[in-house]
């Protein structure tokens, strides 16, 4: 048999629907598994509260973290959000597939400062410790959660500015889609779990 | 290597004459081994099931028998099929031409479906019944014991104020009602005496309660310990001894309690 | 002269870096500085420096075996990586290093994942000897309690990781993207992590030998896994969390796989009932794993932070992480058995030459099972005490999953019955399986029962049953499966005597093991019994004695692998007649598995139904049906 190594090289390359098929089935796929963790999380909050073992669930002094640095997160992962939206739709109509590259930036300036002040807001808790009661264990457990999904959705986007930059965006809308996915997820996770902080008893 | 492919008949056939008809000989086979098979349950049981002491344990015991009885044809019929076709269709290396293949049999699968459902809805019927029967036995006063579950070791306290710790016995009298009312001072232990029927989890900070349960046959049976509580779970066991109610009322009263 | 030494030398180092070598030694750097330097930051709590290294280790491990290299040239890189690229990264034209790297070819990464799960099956088999010899006498004689403890965690652990990965691992890796007509996995760097993740968890793992082990049996079950006894609980939590992590990866990869990767033809119906087994099971893990690592992550907490989802004093419940566990705890069962039962399917299949009987009947079946699988976690809690409204509920779906499952078995046995069937050592294991699936499937049901459970639970009862149908059943399978495509995956005719030996060593051993250990489950014996109480010495010795036939049949597979490897005849393309597409590429499977993408005509389950081809001329003859496979070679 004749080394047909030249068929093979043309055919192992992807058809693009597929490579967009492919991009969005992983990134949903993807997103499933985290709404069980972060379901799991909110569960779990919700039956000790329920269950107040010992009475010892939430003591008087056990509050929820700060709302205002809360509020600040919010406004800046939803400005993260539409900052994306418009870079992508921008980049998926344009031909070299990098958009206006100033939104992207300031998307993923905007989610690394949430990465920041929700690790701020992590860290200056204020809770008593040794042990935590299992209300501000819920709290500490969703505080962080969060702040290590915007550092996840900031790599992302750092990631994509390499693409942006070195310019090989060009046929990759599927990229900015799949992301984006992500990237909204990620928001709403966030908005989801700090109501929760906000309504859990 | 293999030789060219058989004459192919697409829809499947009957068996040619002169074959025998391997079904027939299969469901005989089944049928006269089930109820071998049944009889073997029904005359072992007793001998492999340990005694129980309480009626509660009794209607487990029963249950565990009607379970074994139905599961016996279950069984053979894979046994049965399985072992006949490995010994009536198995080639000599490998086959040189394919099977005849089946034909459609949507008869068969519509009635399995519908035995198997049918045995379920038994099952759960069944079980839904006993469990009721076990929870809703209810006595206006039966002897309320508390244990208490530690590493490595049971606690317990009546409610007439006898107090048994360590590895020392406690004993209940017979043909009175009596129920556990159980926690754990540290992790999560598990409370059982295998032959009065009854178990229950111990868990910190809660306290659950197993079934009302009357002994009916005095002896000396075990509390165990039946879920992973670290070192000495395997040594988590103590003696219950189940008497009479006079040698009851002198072992309570030598507990400190009155009876 | 010194030119050829000059060129050794640089193609050493070039084959140490990067490697597992690099990675190795990277992680244990990474390890002891993250260590030390939380050990020294925090004073007085072993479990932060102790995660701090296991967090080091697993960070710099993938540093140094160039993991990090493809996330960094995809974002910032000035070019896509060319097509040669791609395949240096597949591991062309590097010998037997490329098992020892990052490397992306789906086969690779499936002979690594069977080299790990043969391995973690002979170490989880010499816990289980231990358990056994242990047991066979009353009181604790071979081991102290806490190292009996341990090792009935460790045995636990590794043999549940070991079964959920056996199948899907090495098959699903190697032989399912061959299947269904693909050059290689959605996404091979992402197929690779998956793999490097399991393995660097196991050293992790072992490494609660040299912490003083765990007291929670492979349940961890808090607050016992939260006390502060040793460090060695932190282990077994982390190696959930990387594990959780891996499984996680391998599911998204495979389900986008058969998403999008499948050839011309292969449609769904088409698809070979291996494949769905797969997909089902992946399915079933990607969804339900998550709870498992945020228990795992909550126990970790709790001991090296000090909260309290756990710990009642401070209205933390032992019962979060019972729900938390079982959710993952019962649908993985059916991760570990779906792969198992499909190809034993197709085992049947191809060992009967006969279509699968009622194949739509059995797919739904595996469907069935999957669906009701989420819903059945209660009846591990049933007493618990925690509540119980919801036990009857509970009690009917457990009991209502074995109808499909029923479906299932039927399907195989009707695919045995009047086929011709070749006795090969794999479908021995398939007969094995359905015999003692049908034993151990039945003792279930005494479980599911309410009433019955009440004096079974937590007795040896329970370990029986689930031996009987993860080891006697899946396990059987595993071993099946392997003896079926072992051939195709490293070219080599395993010695079919000494294989039937292992069955009949592994089945009969198998039985008297665990058919005394039923028993004394009936007279009471509780689980994890470092001291077996002098009541069920006998069952207990019997067991031991009958456990010494399995430790022959290990040793007989071993044997058999060893002689094989070094000088097995070689295996035929085809060795058995299969009809599915891994059979119509040559052995050993080219980078790229086919030439020409094929198209696929009908299902993989038609036998006896005569086929036709053109030959040359273009003339139609009929072609030898065993060996004609599903697809016509396009053009």
């Amino acid at each position: 048999m004749s080394t047909s190594s030249t068929v093979v090289e043309e055919t192992h390359e992807l058809e693009p629907h597929i490579l967009a098929g492919r991009a969005r089935a992983a990134v949903i796929l993807f997103i499933i598994s985290d709404v069980m963790s972060v379901m799991a999380i909110l569960a779990a909050g919700g039956y000790l509260s329920a269950l107040n073992v010992l009475n010892q669930y939430r003591v008087p002094g056990d509050h929820p973290p700060s709302f205002v640095l809360g509020l600040i997160v919010a406004i800046v992962i939803i400005l993260s959000a539409l900052s994306y939206y418009v870079w992508g739709r921008g980049a998926m109509s344009d031909e070299r597939g990098v958009g206006q590259s100033a939104l992207l930036i300031a998307a993923f300036v905007l989610m690394l400062a949430a990465t920041v002040i929700q690790i701020i807001m992590g860290l200056t808790l204020g809770y008593a410790g040794n042990p935590y009661h299992a209300y501000e264990s819920v709290m500490i457990l969703v505080t962080w959660y969060s702040a290590i999904h915007f550092l996840l959705s900031a790599i992302v986007g750092l990631l994509l500015i390499g693409r942006v930059m070195r310019g090989r965006m060009a046929g990759r809308g599927f990229l900015v889609e799949a992301s984006g996915y992500w990237w909204y997820y990620t928001v709403i996770a966030g908005l989801l779990m700090w109501i929760f902080t906000l309504v859990l008893i | 290597m293999a030789e060219p492919n058989i004459e192919g008949n697409g829809g499947g056939a009957t068996p040619a004459r002169g074959e025998p008809n391997h079904i027939r000989r299969a469901i005989i086979l089944w049928v006269v081994l089930s109820i071998i098979g049944i009889v073997l349950v029904i005359v072992t049981t007793p001998v492999v099931l340990p005694p129980s002491a309480s009626g509660l344990g009794n209607a487990d015991n029963f249950t565990m028998a009607m379970l074994t009885v139905l599961s016996v044809p279950v069984a053979l019929f894979v046994f049965v099929f399985l072992g006949y076709s490995v010994f009536a269709f198995k080639t000599n290396g490998r086959p040189t031409e394919d099977a005849v293949p089946d034909k459609p049999r949507p008869g068969l699968q519509i009635g399995f479906m519908g035995v198997t459902s049918a045995l379920c809805l038994f099952l759960v019927i069944w079980g839904l019944f006993a469990f009721y029967q076990e929870t809703s036995a209810s006595s206006p006063r039966p002897v309320v014991i508390h244990a208490t579950a530690q590493q490595w070791m049971w606690t317990f306290s009546y409610d007439n104020g006898a107090t048994s710790t360590g590895a020392q016995v406690i004993e209940l009298p017979v043909n009175q009602p009596v129920v556990f009312e159980v926690t754990s001072k540290d992790v999560l232990h598990g409370f059982a005496i295998r032959a009065l029927g009854i178990r229950v989890d111990a868990n910190p900070g809660e306290v659950t309660t197993t079934p009302q349960v009357t002994p009916t046959q005095t002896g000396t049976y075990l509390v165990q310990c039946v879920e992973l509580c670290g070192l000495l779970h395997s040594y988590m066991w103590e003696a219950v001894k189940v008497v009479s109610p006079q040698e009851f009322n002198t072992w309570v009263i030598s507990q400190g309690g009155h009876p | 002269m010194s030119e050829a030494t000059q060129v050794r030398r640089s193609s050493l180092i070039s084959n140490l870096f990067p490697s597992v070598v690099s990675g190795i030694i990277l992680g244990v750097i990474g390890a002891v500085v993250c260590g030390l330097v939380v050990g020294a930051l925090v004073q007085d709590n072993q479990d932060a420096a102790v995660v701090a290294a296991y967090t080091g280790w697993t960070i710099f491990f993938f540093i140094g075996i160039g993991a990090f290299n493809g996330v960094w040239k995809w974002g910032f890189a000035r070019r896509d990586p060319t097509h040669a690229e791609e395949l240096q990264l597949a591991g062309q034209n590097q010998g037997l290093w490329r098992y020892f790297r990052f490397t992306t070819d789906h086969k690779v990464v499936g002979m690594q994942y069977l080299a790990t799960v043969l391995f973690l099956f002979f170490i989880g088999s010499m816990g289980a000897f231990m358990i056994r010899l242990e047991q066979s006498v009353p009181g604790a004689i071979f081991f102290d309690p806490s190292t009996y403890n341990t090792i009935v965690g460790m045995h636990g652990i590794i043999m549940i990781v070991s079964a959920i990965i056996m199948i899907s691992g090495p098959f699903g890796n190697f032989i399912l993207p061959i299947m269904i007509g693909a050059r290689d996995m959605a996404f091979p760097r992402l197929n690779a992590l998956s793999y490097w993740l399991l393995f660097s968890g196991l050293p992790i793992f072992l490494s609660t030998l040299f912490l003083g082990g765990f007291p929670t049996g492979w349940t961890g079950y808090a607050p016992l896994s939260v006390q502060e006894l040793t460090p060695g609980m932190d282990a077994y939590c982390f190696l959930i969390i990387i594990f959780a992590l891996s499984t996680m990866v391998a599911a998204m990869n495979i389900l986008t796989t058969v998403l999008v990767l499948r050839t011309k033809g292969m449609t769904w119906g088409r698809l070979p009932i291996f494949v769905w087994g797969v997909v089902l099971s992946v399915l079933l893990g990607l969804t339900a794993f998550p709870s498992f690592m945020v228990s795992q992550i909550m126990v970790l907490m709790d001991r090296v932070f000090q909260t309290s989802f756990f710990l009642a004093a401070s209205g933390g419940s032992n019962w979060l992480y019972e729900h938390l566990f079982w959710f993952m705890g019962h649908p993985e069962v059916y991760v570990i058995a779906l792969p198992s039962m499909a190809a034993a399917a197709e085992m049947a299949a191809v060992f009967s030459r006969k279509a699968l009987f009622g194949r739509r009947m059995m797919l739904s079946g595996l469907i069935g099972i999957a669906i009701i699988s989420f819903l059945v976690w209660g009846h591990h809690l049933y007493t618990s005490g925690a509540n119980t409204p919801l036990d009857a509920p509970y009690m009917l779906d457990t009991e209502l999953i074995s109808i499909p499952t029923g479906f299932f078995f039927l399907g195989i046995i009707g695919t045995i019955w009047r086929g011709k069937l070749w006795m090969t050592p794999s479908l021995l294991f398939v007969c094995g399986m359905l015999v003692n699936f049908v034993i151990g499937g039945i003792t279930g049901i005494y479980l599911a029962d309410l009433p019955t459970d009440e004096i079974l639970h937590g007795g040896m009862f329970v370990t029986a049953h689930f031996h009987f149908t993860l080891v006697g059943s899946m396990v059987f399978g595993f071993f099946g499966a392997f003896y079926y495509w072992f051939p195709k995956m490293v070219g080599k005719r395993l010695n079919p005597m000494l294989a039937k030996l292992h069955f009949w060593l592994f089945e009969i051993g198998f039985l008297g093991t665990f058919l005394s250990l039923f028993y004394a489950g009936l007279l009471g014996e509780p689980r994890w019994s470092a001291n077996v109480a002098p009541s069920y010495a006998v069952p207990n010795l019997i067991a031991s004695l009958f456990a010494i036939l399995i430790a022959a049949s290990v040793f007989t597979a071993v044997y058999n692998v060893i002689i094989t490897l070094r000088s097995g005849e070689a295996a035929e393309a085809n060795e058995w007649g299969g009809k599915t597409l891994e059979w119509t590429v040559p052995t050993p499977v080219p980078l790229e598995n086919f030439e020409h993408l094929p198209v696929v005509t009908s299902t993989p389950y038609d036998y006896g139904t005569p086929s036709l081809s053109e030959d040359t001329e273009g003339a139609l003859s009929p072609l030898p049906s065993p060996s004609q496979p599903q697809a016509q070679a396009e053009g």
